[in-house]
């Protein structure tokens, strides 16, 4: 993505000789939507349990939605990690919110523990 | 992609296994709920042919395209939700029983004052009510004996699934 790589370099010129963002930066790109998730994940049982699971997923769409519109509007780092940020936090509500509870609901039903486990 | 950028397009792909395991029926339910994964595998497959066909244009575009082609699923989710039911387990939580038997008809497309809904109804407050005999849970109780050894167990296979790549 050479565009790319133009566009959000701070000045950084790579091995090739093109500007690129920093391998620090790259990381920093890369990692912080784990971050949100981590954090998405822990928030998601309280939103659910305290809005409903249809509301809450309803609302965590729309914490991933903030973060997409963020970084697609993005033409610089900063913007950029903040989107992937919100985008990892909907993403860690979403798939959180359904992880951890097909054990628990399904193991009262007996075998199906296994079944449903993903 | 030698960057660090969209490579999460599958992320916006989540039909949601609480929600799912709380709606589906019985019979069905394991399959449904595994579906989680198989999506995310898809999703991951577009991501990469989205990719792979806007990294090199030579404009905006080239980040633009596969990132906000993730709005998609995410709508998709959201309005899908918009015309479901909430779950009977979570209204039987909230002692709402009135609308978790009219939830229940809706997703099982019978009548309220069906049998099958009664005996599922009853199931499922069994289920809860058993539950709340076990007590309240919290996060720290993961970091204490004896769950902490289990907590790691878990933790440590999740790591080593990772490291293998």
């Amino acid at each position: 993505m050479p565009y790319w790589q133009q566009l959000f370099s701070t000045g950084y010129i790579d091995a090739n000789g093109n500007p690129n963002v920093t391998p620090s930066q790259e990381s920093a790109i890369v990692s912080i939507l784990s971050a949100g998730t981590f954090f998405g994940a822990l928030c998601s049982p309280f939103l659910s349990d305290y809005v409903g699971r249809r509301m809450g997923l309803m609302i965590s769409t729309w914490v991933f939605n903030l973060g997409v519109v963020l970084h697609t509007a993005a033409t610089a780092i900063p913007m950029f990690l903040a989107g992937r940020f919100f985008a990892g936090l909907g993403v860690g509500l979403i798939s959180a919110m359904g992880k951890w509870m097909p054990h628990v609901v399904t193991s009262n039903h007996g075998n199906r523990l296994t079944k449903a486990s993903c | 992609m030698a960057t660090a950028s969209p490579k999460h397009l599958a992320d916006g792909l989540g039909p949601v296994p609480l929600y799912q395991s709380e709606t589906a029926p019985k019979w069905i339910r394991g399959f449904i709920v595994s579906a989680y994964q198989w999506a995310i595998t898809i999703g991951l497959l577009l991501a990469a042919l989205v990719n792979n066909a806007t990294a090199n244009r030579d404009d905006s575009g080239s980040y633009r395209i596969p990132i906000a082609v993730q709005l998609a699923w995410s709508l998709i989710l959201f309005f899908g939700m918009v015309f479901l039911p909430e779950t009977p387990r979570f209204l039987i939580k909230k002692d709402n029983a009135d609308k978790a038997a009219l939830a229940l008809s809706r997703l099982r497309r019978l009548p309220v004052d069906h049998e099958a809904i009664a005996a599922e109804l009853a199931e499922v407050r069994a289920t809860h009510e058993f539950e709340m005999t076990l007590g309240k849970g919290s996060y720290m109780d993961c970091l204490r004996p004896p769950i902490l050894k289990r907590q790691l167990t878990g933790m440590g296979l999740q790591a080593l699934q990772q490291l293998t790549g």
